[in-house]
């Protein structure tokens, strides 16, 4: 029996998050799953392989408590980001360049964008919500700051790259 | 026991109301459950099979849970009966004796050769 006060993720808690991510479990959820796991383990001093089966195993068990969306839900998402990432990106060419797309103003097609990418957005931040331990209040898994710039320099970066060639170029 | 070798799927059918039944005897743990139902006869109930019964006795308002820090270890998750759980116990646990006595009327007795 563990008696260290201060509960930390193992390997096996670390990848359990990572396939209950993928299972599309709610973050709250998954903190609680992966405590329970880690909670019982420390009382037993089972090893969690033996207790609950390996980190994909104990995921997949628990699609009767968690049922992954309908293909319809993720295909019409995708479909969503897609077009607002091209509308986004169309536009703010539009504006950049001063020109209109298909007759219209960029701010047009950039606010269309915008709004066709409110479902998606709040979809993924749903999901990529952090995961926090129960026990504790603190994240399970840390997520680099960086990450969430990176997330958001990319997209403006290919954009900001593709205008300033077109004013090269002209 | 006689015999320690019970077909999985009994446990399986069984296992909600004995989790309930070990949980509404007083506050508890699921590692302690896991030791109480061992204690009756029921076997190692592994830890992968007990805790989705137990969050699903939760989903369904059979049991509440809350986490508790540990003296000198990690927090452990208590869970207890609510009432909707108790009332549920002993209309289940009524039915689950009839059901046993008229199917164990049809079987052979240990000592029949039949």
């Amino acid at each position: 029996m563990s008696t260290d006060p201060t509960p930390t993720v193992t390997e096996y808690g670390q990848s359990l998050v990572l396939h209950l991510r993928l299972q599309e479990v709610p973050p709250d959820r998954i903190g609680e799953i992966v405590a329970e796991v880690e909670s019982h383990v420390a009382d037993t001093g089972e090893d969690p392989v033996e207790a609950f089966g390996t980190p994909r195993e104990y995921a997949a068990s628990l699609t009767d408590e968690h049922r992954k969306p309908p293909w319809w839900w993720t295909t019409t998402t995708l479909v969503l980001a897609a077009a607002a990432g091209w509308l986004i990106g169309q536009g703010a060419f539009a504006v950049l360049l001063d020109e209109p797309y298909l007759g219209r103003s960029g701010w047009l097609w950039l606010a269309t964008g915008l709004v066709l990418g409110i479902p998606p957005a709040y979809m993924v931040s749903r999901r990529a919500g952090e995961v926090r331990d129960p026990r504790t209040g603190r994240p399970l898994v840390r997520t680099p700051r960086w990450a969430t710039l990176v997330f958001y320099a990319i997209p403006l970066l290919i954009v900001l790259v593709g205008w300033a060639a077109i004013e090269l170029v002209t | 026991m006689a015999d320690d070798e019970l077909p999985t799927e009994w446990l399986r059918a069984v296992l909600p109301l004995a989790v309930l039944s070990a949980v509404a005897e007083e506050e508890t743990y699921g590692y302690a459950v896991a030791q109480r139902l061992q204690a009756a006869g029921l076997g190692a109930v592994r830890g992968g099979t007990l805790y989705p019964v137990l969050n699903r006795l939760e989903a369904d308002g059979l049991l509440t849970s809350s986490w508790r820090e540990g003296v000198g270890g990690p927090g452990r998750k208590f869970f207890a009966a609510t009432d909707a759980g108790r009332d549920h116990l002993h209309r289940r646990a009524a039915a689950w004796h009839t059901f046993t006595e008229r199917a164990a009327g049809l079987f052979p007795s240990p000592r029949s050769t039949r």
